[in-house]
């Protein structure tokens, strides 16, 4: 009693299955951080310093317990060699398929994780998000997952018809990604991260069956891979995954963020056992929407329901929307403080 | 064999070559039908059928999103056949929906979605990609006589751009002919009346939902 967990700690307790001092909370700030400080995108996401700049301000800020060097999706695909476009202050997009002809698959560069592209920046955050806060709050760096890589690049209408007429083409491209994150994962974990963060939504199109035959093996090696070299790991896929919920938690990750369009303390009931989630307030119907008394709300509803038993991290169902109040944010880490200690049993009603 | 038991069994072949999404043995059906003077008419409204049967299988859970994209795609491919071979008074499609992803915005997820349940649903649909400054959206339109122009953003640095495509089509005169809808996760109701669209939806199943609506009408806009 009366020791001061740290916010790794606290997400270290939960994401083993166990209840630490209180609910931990990571709205997932990834994009949302240069808001905090009047930064530009385009200085955020092409500048170490900036990133860690904008990613301390907006933890000092919101006082939420972790930190995301991630800034937006298309790092991996532009190493790799495809054309991005970094627009002034919106999210960076990949600009064209790299891969329109299977035959460009061979051409494809293995990028090297100090050299090529935004990579080295991602693993200087890393290093310095890690020492700044002397290993007391979690460090989230991650990458698309090679379903949803390969999608980036070959195009994702293509790839999809590769997965019906072309078989053995879709297993060279997933086997490709998968080698290439591999090494970016290592890099990663050899610079300090402590959770790989996976996001492979792309993969949410996919049939059960599907997903089992393509997108899990190499999810799986991946985080076999981190596994073995003593990081934790997070998978992310963003809206409708019941159907493939089970599958997911077979994946060997160790924490699954989850979307709204789930419902968590089903999800709790089903995989809660052997992994920790990750969830789910509405980004866009309710953060970026909805007073900051309705975000209380959902947040001590989802606490009560999904938080008894530990193995739960407060979050938005994704990324907020960077429009998003920044009173929202914090009405959501503040509700977590103030309801989120445990022991919490499940409420019934009533006020507060 | 009688006319009626091949017709019969021509049907059954397409289809379930079409439910099997095997795109080789849907395009030699449907070359074989036509070299041996099938009717072209008659293949499309097959297959146009089946389509709808992959959207309700869809909406049943028993198909996802990549079957609706991979059905999608033997309609185009299986089209591109036919399309030669139909007579020039032409085929009755449900309606004319000119789709694309607004300038600034390059995510083509959603938009694809719409696509693929729109053709399955018989409308003609001009896609026009992604990226797609607001003048293009009205000249498509004029140009191929749509009912409906679809405008996909999902930033909401983009969605105000929609506005854009208003006053393009009041430009050139033909706002009151063609209805307007925006999708998008971030879209809201309200956007409705800011940037005086007809229809602002969250999501492809309620969007296709609302453009059918307007087919049933008389004329797209009453």
């Amino acid at each position: 009693m009366g020791r001061e967990w740290s916010s790794r700690e606290r997400m270290e307790a939960a994401i083993r299955g166990e209840e630490p001092d209180r609910v931990p909370v990571w709205p997932q700030i990834y994009a949302y951080a240069p808001r905090v400080c009047g930064m530009l995108f385009s200085q955020y996401c092409t500048s170490s310093r900036n990133l860690v700049k904008a990613q301390l301000e907006a933890l000092e800020l919101f006082q939420y317990d972790a930190l995301g060097a991630y800034p937006d999706i298309t790092i991996e695909a532009e190493a790799i060699g495809s054309h991005v476009r970094i627009p002034r202050d919106e999210i960076p997009e990949v600009r064209e398929p790299l891969v329109k002809e299977p035959s460009a698959l061979e051409r494809l560069r293995v990028p090297d994780p100090r050299r090529d592209g935004r990579m080295p920046l991602i693993l200087d955050s890393i290093r310095a998000l890690v020492e700044k806060t002397r290993g007391k709050v979690m460090v989230f760096s991650g990458f698309q997952g090679p379903f949803s890589l390969s999608c980036q690049l070959r195009g994702l209408s293509r790839f999809v018809v590769d997965l019906y007429t072309n078989q053995s083409f879709a297993r060279e491209m997933l086997k490709t990604t998968k080698e290439i994150l591999v090494g970016y994962a290592e890099a990663q974990i050899a610079a300090g991260t402590h959770v790989v963060e996976i996001g492979d939504s792309s993969s949410q199109m996919l049939s059960p069956r599907q997903f089992r035959e393509f997108a899990l093996p190499p999810l799986k090696e991946v985080f076999a891979t981190v596994d073995s070299q003593g990081a934790l790991s997070a998978l992310h896929i963003c809206g409708k995954t019941d159907h493939i919920l089970e599958d997911m938690a077979r994946s060997g990750a160790h924490l699954l963020e989850l979307d709204t369009a789930i419902d968590l303390s089903e999800a709790k009931k089903k995989v809660g056992n052997r992994v920790c989630l990750l969830g789910n307030i509405d980004p866009v119907g309710i953060l970026l929407q909805k007073a900051e008394r309705e975000v209380i709300e959902e947040t001590r509803g989802l606490i009560s329901t999904v938080a008894p038993g530990g193995s739960y991290i407060l979050s938005a169902g994704c990324e907020p929307p960077l429009a998003t109040p920044r009173g929202n944010i914090r009405a959501m880490v503040d509700a977590c403080r103030r309801f989120g200690s445990y022991p919490i049993s499940h409420l019934e009603g009533g006020g507060w | 064999m009688k006319a009626g038991a091949s017709a019969e069994k021509l049907e059954e072949e397409l289809t379930s070559s079409l439910l099997s999404m095997d795109i080789e043995a849907v395009k030699r059906t449907v070359r074989d039908n036509l070299e041996r003077g099938g009717d072209a008419q008659q293949l499309l409204s097959i297959l146009m059928n089946g389509m709808r049967m992959v959207g309700r299988k869809f909406e049943d859970q028993e198909f996802f999103l990549a079957d609706l994209i991979m059905a999608g795609e033997i309609m185009k491919q299986a089209t591109a056949i036919i399309k030669p071979h139909l007579s020039a008074s032409g085929t009755e499609s449900t309606g004319t929906v000119v789709l694309g992803t607004i300038m600034g915005d390059l995510h083509d997820i959603g938009k694809d979605i719409v696509k693929s349940m729109l053709l399955s649903e018989g409308f003609e649909v001009h896609d026009l990609g992604t990226d797609v400054a607001p003048a293009v959206f009205v000249q498509k339109a004029r140009e191929v006589g749509a009912e409906v122009v679809g405008v996909s953003a999902l930033l909401t640095t983009t969605i105000p751009r929609v506005k854009e495509v208003i006053d393009e089509l009041e430009t050139a005169g033909i706002r009151p002919e063609v209805k307007v809808i925006i999708g998008g996760a971030a879209v809201r109701q309200r956007d409705v009346a800011l940037y005086g669209v007809d229809a602002a939806v969250n999501d492809a199943v309620g969007g296709v939902r609302i453009i059918k609506s307007w087919a049933r009408g008389t004329g797209a806009k009453q």
